[in-house]
């Protein structure tokens, strides 16, 4: 967690700092760090899959009376039991599901029959369309925000940043979107309160649908990286290069924006990825309020539903896509702090 | 050089400008100082309405009034009425019972584990401290709803599982914390004295370590205390949580979805919930404030 401060620092290749010589994608140790990373990943989703594969207890009791009815032959329902390989021990069954599972196969929806897989790759981009659109509001309110905070210290515009902030991250956000709803769908009628049509097909109608969605999850996100931002500026608004710029002669936005920002991410940049997961978290909550059709949405119908299958393909999709964004994250500290090397 | 008459204006003006800082860097600062005191406010109002519920309820929240089904606030329902005809402020009193309830108990739970896990992982180290640390990263990769919603979809909507799914949840953060610390007090001379003089290692982490670990658990505790709070009303939101007719912030604000033009119905349980995470809120940040002070003491 060393290279996660803000500041100078001197780092040698020679320093002993594991990681790549070079900051270059092609480099070969580039690829070893990477396999390196996905490696140490392996723990985490052995632990997450043993997590996930405990859904199938969530069936209660006998499970072929639940899913064929009380009408089928007890032939029948042992055929099921075998098909469903629920008659092997406990550990069997996991690795049999781990094993289909790597090669894609996450079984089939016991609703709809549907493979699993084919209900994921509708729904991701619907899930990744949201949670891209509110992290871009969350940062488009908070970042300035805290500039601005952190520039007029214990001035009124701090006051009113810390104040909106407090206030962004107490609101429970289901309860902002339903008051989103209430005030622009239903008292307004200025946007559609609930309803999902893909950006491909009609790019303006989709808009009109994802702003109160991401306007829910992005305002009660944008107090944290309001916070965050403050902080991170006000430590390195202090230092010394900072007053070396100035010195300089260069602007006062140069130097907040080129100098300072740019410092400052790597703080913020950490903050916001440890906090994907909440995120997602939040649209899947969200995607039932407006009735979206992604992830999320998929997991509380699955639960619902008893569609065990379901609910551990969409937990798995997101649960690596936090991993994986964990890992572009910290791809990016070279980028934003050339001193750092991986 | 300036003239006597430009150096007092200049005096003046630099003065002025001093003064509108000032008040400006004193609200902030009392403002800050005060959030504390205003969390605790809060907080304790919150508890001493859930406690004294039966006192502080204007009515019997599980009372239908026949006649006044979907009424807007008024003097004899200051919260309205709800589509069977309860007084919402009353069910909404009620309804810090079960959601304080099930927050304490899930923090408390996962502060005890927690902390006995992070106690032994960081204590003896090597295979015992990597095993169970990869398997709290294991459940921390997870979000905190999504994990709650998997805990809850094995073992079925209930108050009493909604306890066990955040406590499940929020132990992962204790144990990375408490073991973080143990890391850094192990090597202590203290420790180290009384290894050598043999005391047994359950003591040393009891007697010894503990004590200089605790307060960060508190104050982490009371910050994850209100995380814990949205996560329970957005389990009872999604109808997860405590079930009907069990009153609860989270699902009386999803049952108001059904009633656009009756506001009131969403309104006042989300109200509810956005003080009660203030206060918890303003509360964590006083305590760890307070504790920096008295290691800046130090």
């Amino acid at each position: 967690m060393d290279r996660r401060r803000s500041g100078p620092r001197f780092h040698h290749k020679s320093a002993g700092v594991p990681g790549p010589a070079s900051n270059n994608f092609c480099d070969p140790t580039m690829h070893i760090y990477l396999i390196r990373r996905a490696l140490q990943l392996i723990p985490t989703i052995l632990v997450m899959s043993v997590v996930v594969f405990s859904l199938t207890l969530m069936l209660p009791g006998d499970a072929a009376f639940t899913v064929l009815g009380e009408t089928a032959t007890e032939q029948q329902r042992e055929r099921w039991r075998e098909e469903m390989g629920l008659n092997q021990s406990v550990p069997v069954q996991y690795l049999r599901w781990f094993s289909k599972a790597l090669t894609g196969d996450l079984g089939l929806s016991i609703r709809s029959r549907e493979p699993v897989v084919d209900m994921l790759a509708v729904r991701i981009p619907t899930t990744v369309e949201l949670a891209v659109l509110s992290m871009l509001l969350a940062v488009a309110i908070g970042i300035p925000a805290g500039i601005m905070a952190a520039k007029f210290r214990n001035t009124w515009v701090d006051f009113a940043v810390s104040f909106l902030s407090m206030f962004s991250m107490a609101i429970p956000f289901f309860w902002l979107g339903v008051l989103l709803i209430m005030i622009f769908s239903v008292n307004f009628r200025w946007l559609p309160p609930s309803g999902y049509v893909s950006l491909v097909e009609n790019p303006i109608q989709n808009f009109r649908l994802m702003i109160l969605p991401a306007m829910t999850i992005g305002m009660s996100f944008a107090g944290l990286v309001m916070r965050q931002t403050r902080t991170a500026m006000l430590q390195i608004l202090g230092e010394d290069y900072v007053r070396t710029a100035r010195a300089k002669g260069l602007s006062e936005l140069v130097v907040t924006v080129k100098h300072a920002l740019r410092n400052a991410m790597i703080p913020i940049t950490t903050v916001l990825g440890l906090q994907v997961g909440a995120l997602l978290g939040g649209a899947v909550v969200t995607e039932t309020i407006f009735s979206i059709p992604g992830l999320g949405r998929m997991i509380v119908e699955g639960i619902f539903e008893r569609d065990f299958p379901v609910v551990q393909g969409a937990i798995i999709v997101i649960v690596l896509f936090i991993l994986t964004v964990n890992i572009i994250v910290d791809l990016t500290y070279p980028y934003l702090d050339k001193r750092v090397k991986l | 050089m300036q003239s006597a008459v430009e150096t007092s204006n200049t005096k003046l003006a630099a003065a002025q400008q001093r003064s509108k800082g000032m008040l400006a860097r004193t609200a902030v600062r009392l403002w800050r100082h005060k959030l504390g005191k205003f969390g605790v406010f809060i907080i304790s109002g919150i508890i001493f309405a859930a406690v004294l519920a039966p006192v502080v309820s204007p009515h019997d929240p599980t009372h239908v009034y026949y006649e006044a089904v979907l009424v807007p606030p008024s003097t004899q329902f200051p919260f309205g009425t709800d589509e069977i005809g309860r007084c919402i402020l009353s069910r909404t009193i009620y309804g810090a019972r079960v959601s304080l309830q099930i927050v304490f108990v899930a923090i408390v739970i996962s502060l005890f584990v927690g902390s006995m896990i992070g106690l032994v992982a960081g204590y003896f180290g090597g295979w015992v401290d990597d095993v169970l640390m990869r398997i709290m990263e294991g459940l921390l990769s997870f979000p905190m709803i999504v994990l709650a919603l998997a805990i809850i979809a094995v073992l079925g909507p209930s108050l009493s599982n909604a306890m066990i799914a955040l406590a499940i949840v929020n132990t992962p953060g204790f144990a990375r914390l408490i073991r973080g610390q143990v890391l850094s007090v192990k090597e202590m001379d203290y420790v180290l004295a009384a290894r050598a003089l043999g005391v047994s290692d359950f003591r040393i982490m009891w007697r010894h370590i503990w004590p200089s670990v605790g307060g960060n658990a508190i104050v982490y505790a009371s910050l994850r205390g209100s995380a814990a709070l949205i996560t329970e009303s957005a389990l009872s939101f999604l109808g997860l949580g405590v079930q009907p007719p069990t009153p609860a912030w989270g699902y009386m604000v999803a049952v108001g979805m059904n009633y656009w033009s009756e506001w009131w119905m969403s309104f006042f349980p989300g109200l509810a919930i956005f003080f009660a995470v203030l206060g918890l809120n303003f509360f964590g940040d006083a305590l760890r404030d307070a504790m920096d002070a008295k290691l800046q003491d130090n």
